[in-house]
């Protein structure tokens, strides 16, 4: 039933996006501290590098490059289900506590338990996606009623609430600790990509190709969710069944990138606007241009924020200061 | 064989009942409409017969089963609901809403098939609202936008059809032009209509059967000449009404009423 022009509408940006993107690998790939420029980036790439370019590309570069494209991508992903199930455009795993239940668990288990660098390193994704599921089932839970399930306006004052307290718990952790030893966690609080090594690409990976395929098999009952209840029952959705699993893949996406990437809040918020913004509310057309924008943000971001000043910007910081300014022109033009 | 009643069901909203052990036949292919004044739990019980609100004891029966037994998405090849203002069109065309009632006939790609993209243009056609078809739903006037909320419920090929207030922000003649193609669908094609309406007039110039609520429970039910009588207005309403005929119809209308001693505070 969707119009044959707007199919070729979303192709055209789709299209674009990915020109965009592939633009802006380029630029990431070749800026950076170490140089290695544009008329090198080929060779590099097809084995015909010096070590160093080699090295600088493959172990450094490349690998941060994708973990950035693919967290962008899963945060937007994040972002666009929740917007859809709680009905609110306002919807962030950020602003609805999934970040700050990662940060608290990630915070907790830097400091009771004691760092050792290697096999430390790669329990972080782990424990941080731990704290984010309880914080997710706790607001589930208190925002559950017994007589009629989860109302999306509960979920959501109850996870600005959860957000405020685990935010609050965290300053509490860190505060009570020495400077040096929460240097991480402070780091990690402002969203700098620090997972970035190849298995941490292989960690975030399998998550997007569940998860987005699963999302677009679903985009006809988010049509359905994101309208009122009662139409949604009408043609019958079961709206329970289906919120649980898709809060579930929300929860999942945005909950495995920020153990990985720090806390980044605003992705999910921006880029599944900007996609409806060019391509209307029909989710099988504009999530697939809402993952692309997401990954290029923060790529955009990362990118920025490790090549404009000597002193390497966190991308978190980055995409605040771009994403605070779209929140308040949000709020001042929603209706 | 009537197929919709409820047996002693009770109805609320976290502690406050709204309706108590109630009991209600809908008759098979007629118009029923429920009436009452403000809060005496009718849109809740078409919520709850439409399993949109969950009941708290008793039961309510679709052929012979528990409606909170059945698949939802079952259900919705056998009701369907057109609710008190509907929401959610925002950006969609009047084509992409109506095919949204074929959700319950799709497999999980969503791929609409020939037979519903019959239905779909059958229930634009019913509706007169064919026209429209590629508009924007945002573009459309109230009356024209109820009438393809009413394509969308079409498109669902219900038996049953649940309308809560189709009328509320229409002017007389958009009003009238709702409840003809209701009238239409039910004489023609032989579909149970309950709706909840607001005007007395309309209430008993197009129902078969009228369900008169106060305060959760049921006054009196039956044709409208039972109920267009000045005792039971006073009860249900509050109202001292007069009742007389519409020259033209021959149903009964009330033609003035005034408020009774101590008005709608008793």
């Amino acid at each position: 039933m969707i119009h044959a022009s707007l199919l070729k509408k979303q192709h055209f940006y789709l299209g674009l996006m990915a020109v965009v993107i592939f633009i802006t690998l380029m630029i990431a790939m070749t800026s950076g501290h170490a140089s290695l420029p544009l008329h090198r980036l080929i060779p590099t790439l097809t084995g015909a590098g010096t070590f160093q370019e080699s090295f600088i590309l493959f172990s450094i570069r490349m690998p941060r490059i994708i973990i950035t494209l693919l967290a962008g991508m899963a945060l937007s992903l994040s972002g666009a289900i929740l917007q859809s199930v709680t009905r609110n455009d306002l919807a962030d795993p950020g602003i609805i506590g999934i970040n700050a239940g990662a940060g608290v668990a990630v915070s907790i288990f830097f400091i009771f338990f004691n760092i050792e660098a290697g096999t430390f390193v790669y329990m972080i994704p782990l424990v941080g996606f731990i704290g984010a599921l309880i914080t997710a089932v706790l607001i589930y839970l208190f925002s559950y009623k017994r007589t009629e399930g989860i109302k999306p306006m509960h979920l959501i004052l109850v996870g600005v609430g959860f957000s405020t307290a685990l935010s609050g718990l965290m300053v509490v952790i860190i505060s009570s600790q020495e400077a040096e030893k929460v240097d991480f966690i402070a780091k990690w609080l402002a969203g700098n990509i620090w997972g970035s090594d190849w298995p941490f690409v292989f960690a975030l990976l399998p998550w997007l190709i569940v998860f987005i395929p699963f999302t677009l098999l679903k985009a006809n009952r988010l049509n359905l969710l994101s309208m009122s209840e009662s139409v949604a029952i009408g043609v019958g959705v079961s709206i329970q069944k289906e919120r649980i699993q898709l809060l579930f893949a929300a929860v999942a996406l945005a909950a495995v990138s920020v153990s990985i990437t720090g806390g980044i809040a605003f992705i999910g918020l921006m880029a599944p606007h900007i996609a409806k913004r060019l391509i209307g509310p029909r989710h099988q057309l504009f999530l697939p241009l809402a993952i692309l924008t997401g990954g290029w943000l923060l790529l955009v971001a990362d990118t920025l924020g490790r090549s404009l000043t000597n002193t390497m910007i966190p991308a978190g910081i980055v995409v605040s200061l771009i994403g605070a300014p779209y929140f308040i022109y949000l709020l001042l033009t929603s209706d | 064989m009537d197929r919709l009643s409820t047996a002693d069901v009770t109805i609320g909203y976290d502690d406050t009942l709204v309706i108590k052990d109630l009991n209600i036949t809908i008759p098979d292919k007629k118009i029923t409409t429920i009436i009452g004044s403000n809060g005496c739990g009718k849109s809740t019980l078409l919520k709850a017969m439409t399993r949109i609100l969950p009941y708290q004891t008793g039961g309510i029966f679709l052929d012979g089963k528990e409606i909170t037994t059945e698949h939802t998405k079952a259900l919705a090849k056998k009701m369907a609901i057109l609710p008190q203002a509907p929401e959610g069109a925002h950006g969609l065309t009047v084509g992409e809403l109506v095919s949204y009632g074929r959700f319950p006939y799709q497999t999980m790609l969503g791929h609409l098939s020939k037979k519903d993209h019959d239905v779909i243009n059958w229930a634009l056609e019913v509706t007169g609202t064919s026209s429209f078809k590629y508009k924007a739903v945002d573009a459309l006037s109230g009356g024209q936008r109820q009438r393809v909320w009413i394509a969308m419920a079409l498109a669902q090929e219900t038996d049953i059809i649940f309308l809560d207030e189709p009328t509320t922000y229409l002017d007389m003649a958009h009003q009238l032009e709702v409840l003809e193609l209701l009238e239409r669908l039910n004489k023609e094609e032989g579909r149970t209509i309950v709706m909840v309406l607001h005007d007395l007039n309309h209430a008993a110039r197009f129902a078969d059967f009228i369900i008169a609520l106060k305060e959760g429970a049921i006054v009196r039910a039956g044709a409208p000449v039972d109920i267009m009588i000045s005792d039971v207005l006073k009860k249900v309403f509050q109202i001292d009404a007069v009742i007389g005929k519409d020259p033209r119809t021959n149903k009964p209308m009330c033609l003035t009423y005034q408020l009774l001693e101590g008005g709608t505070l008793t």
